[in-house]
């Protein structure tokens, strides 16, 4: 697979984001290695890119949470390979962007962090160095038609019904069988990106059903290193195997010592999801 | 060559059971229909004589609601040959965000989405013809 | 509902629910229909519509509803503030605990 990059930026024509995810897109456009793409021009008529989408791997850059970007390569179901949303990284950055377009000092500095994240994606994917379990065991209990399962050692909860199994100082995160079966199910998975930094409590992507949409609070603070891409094309996997095959993250931990203090072990989590159950009456 | 069988699920509860069978009965009932047949997978799973004869051994197409597969297993499990199966939410990505109706009634994007599935397995029933020939 | 906890604390006693910007909210609705936890309400004689009515049935930490607006107009408190603040109830908590 060639080098080359294709950038679609979004086409914000009134906002402060959006300006700049232009001016990003054009100085990304200055290598040769990248080809930049029109999202109006890829609307109106998705051949004119046919050759140049196939050739290189997609970037799309969003200026804010309305993502005309994403949503338009979606439509097309054009595979990404990486997703910037600009606003996002000035929130890193503490600057807040506002409406109005403007050239000051903020305005450098935001093009040069997205643009320092963009290259970022471009170095290797690591080997995941995370070891799953060879075999969990589970407890389950029932209510009314529902049976919840938990395994029974060796993975932590958060009380967003999220969970994290440890191997060494790599972790994977995912939802519990609560979730999976009160989502129904799931049609989608949109992970975050890889090399996100974040804290404990943090968003760290989220599943959507036909039912609703459920964010993924993470229950530590650390690195994204690796997602299950295996559930772009198989969301059904958290329905059958909500703690392992439809693990949704893999994270590099920063403190876990200080993250565990506010984690239940299996048996505490057991106790408060069986309240839960029955306080709800599912 | 026999009519190839082009089963739907049954899945009653949810919009996705009846996108399934509406797009097949589109392939059989209106593109297809000369190429191909339907069936019902009651009869299959209750063991029907002549349902089971006409898929036995035979090329089928299977669309599903979900991934319990109900239509595509139970199409092997009787000794049918399952040349493609799908799911009804293998090709949702596109249609993000869309309202298709409910388990009764499609809307307009309902309707839309069944004539893409219908679509697809027409493409495929024109492959195999094609290779058969 | 009063006596649900959330990490040990009270509901109640945790600051947590959704802010509306009124300048970019267009009264699209989105939000409501969109969260599962019945935290908004509309009010059609009110002004504005929107009200967020049940900021306790609002799931901490989570800020779907946000990521959804189309205007941008909700935000959350600071997640780590939050966080810090429902470290100390408990550690407070826990000393009272262990005066008695």
């Amino acid at each position: 697979m060639s080098k080359l990059i294709c950038v679609l930026p979004c086409n914000g024509l009134d906002k402060c984001a959006g300006d700049l995810s232009r001016r990003v897109a054009l100085e990304m456009a200055q290598s040769e290695e990248v080809e930049l793409i029109c999202p109006v021009l890829l609307n109106q008529n998705k051949s004119r890119y046919e050759k140049v989408l196939e050739a290189g791997s997609l970037t799309v850059i969003d200026g804010c949470n309305t993502r005309c970007a994403s949503k338009l390569a979606g439509e097309l179901q054009l595979a990404i390979k990486e997703k910037i949303n600009v606003s996002e990284v000035a929130k890193t950055l503490d600057i807040k962007l506002g409406v109005e377009i403007r050239e000051d000092a903020d305005t450098p500095a935001v093009v040069q962090a997205v643009l320092e994240k963009a290259n970022s994606f471009t170095a290797e994917p690591l080997e995941s160095e995370f070891i799953k379990p060879d075999l969990v065991e589970y407890d389950s209990f029932s209510h009314g038609k529902f049976i919840f399962k938990v395994p029974k050692a060796n993975y932590f909860f958060n009380e967003n019904d999220c969970w994290v199994s440890v191997s060494g100082n790599m972790v994977r995160v995912g939802v519990s069988d609560y979730v999976q079966q009160n989502l129904s199910d799931i049609l989608y998975v949109d992970p975050p990106e890889i090399g996100d930094q974040f804290e404990q409590f943090d968003d760290l992507g989220s599943i959507e059903s036909s039912k609703a949409v459920f964010e993924i609070i993470s229950p530590v603070s650390g690195t994204v290193v690796a997602v299950n891409t295996g559930l772009n094309d198989a969301p059904e996997q958290v329905n059958e195997s909500p703690y392992e095959k439809g693990w949704l993250v893999e994270v590099r931990l920063s403190d876990f010592e200080e993250d565990q203090d506010l984690l239940h072990d299996c048996l505490a989590y057991f106790e408060i999801l069986k309240r839960k159950v029955a306080e709800i009456d599912v | 060559m026999s009519k190839i069988k082009v089963v739907p699920c049954s899945g009653i509860g949810k919009v996705f059971g009846l996108l399934a069978r509406e797009s097949v009965l589109m392939v059989t009932g209106e593109k297809c229909p000369n190429d191909t047949e339907t069936l019902c997978l009651a009869h299959v799973v209750t063991g029907d004589d002549e349902v089971v004869g006409k898929i036995k051994g035979e090329t089928c197409i299977t669309m599903d609601g979900c991934a319990k597969y109900c239509a595509k297993k139970s199409i092997e499990e009787t000794g049918g040959i399952v040349a493609k199966s799908h799911k009804v939410p293998d090709f949702m990505k596109a249609h993000r965000g869309e309202e298709h109706g409910t388990g009764t009634y499609l809307t307009d994007d309902g309707w839309k989405y069944a004539e893409e599935l219908a679509e697809i397995m027409v493409e495929e029933i024109k492959a195999i013809k094609g290779e058969v020939n | 509902m009063s006596e649900s906890t959330f990490m040990g604390v009270e509901r109640d006693r945790i600051d947590w629910s959704p802010r509306i910007d009124f300048t970019k909210c267009n009264d699209c609705m989105d939000c409501v229909e969109f969260c599962p936890h019945q935290v908004f309400e509309v009010d059609e004689n009110a002004k504005p519509k929107l009200k967020v009515k049940n900021p306790n049935n609002c799931v901490v930490f989570c800020r779907a509803c946000s990521k959804t607006c189309g205007p941008d107009a909700i935000t959350f408190p600071d997640k780590p503030e939050t966080t810090k603040k429902i470290k100390a109830i408990r550690k407070a908590e826990k000393e009272a605990a262990t005066d008695e």
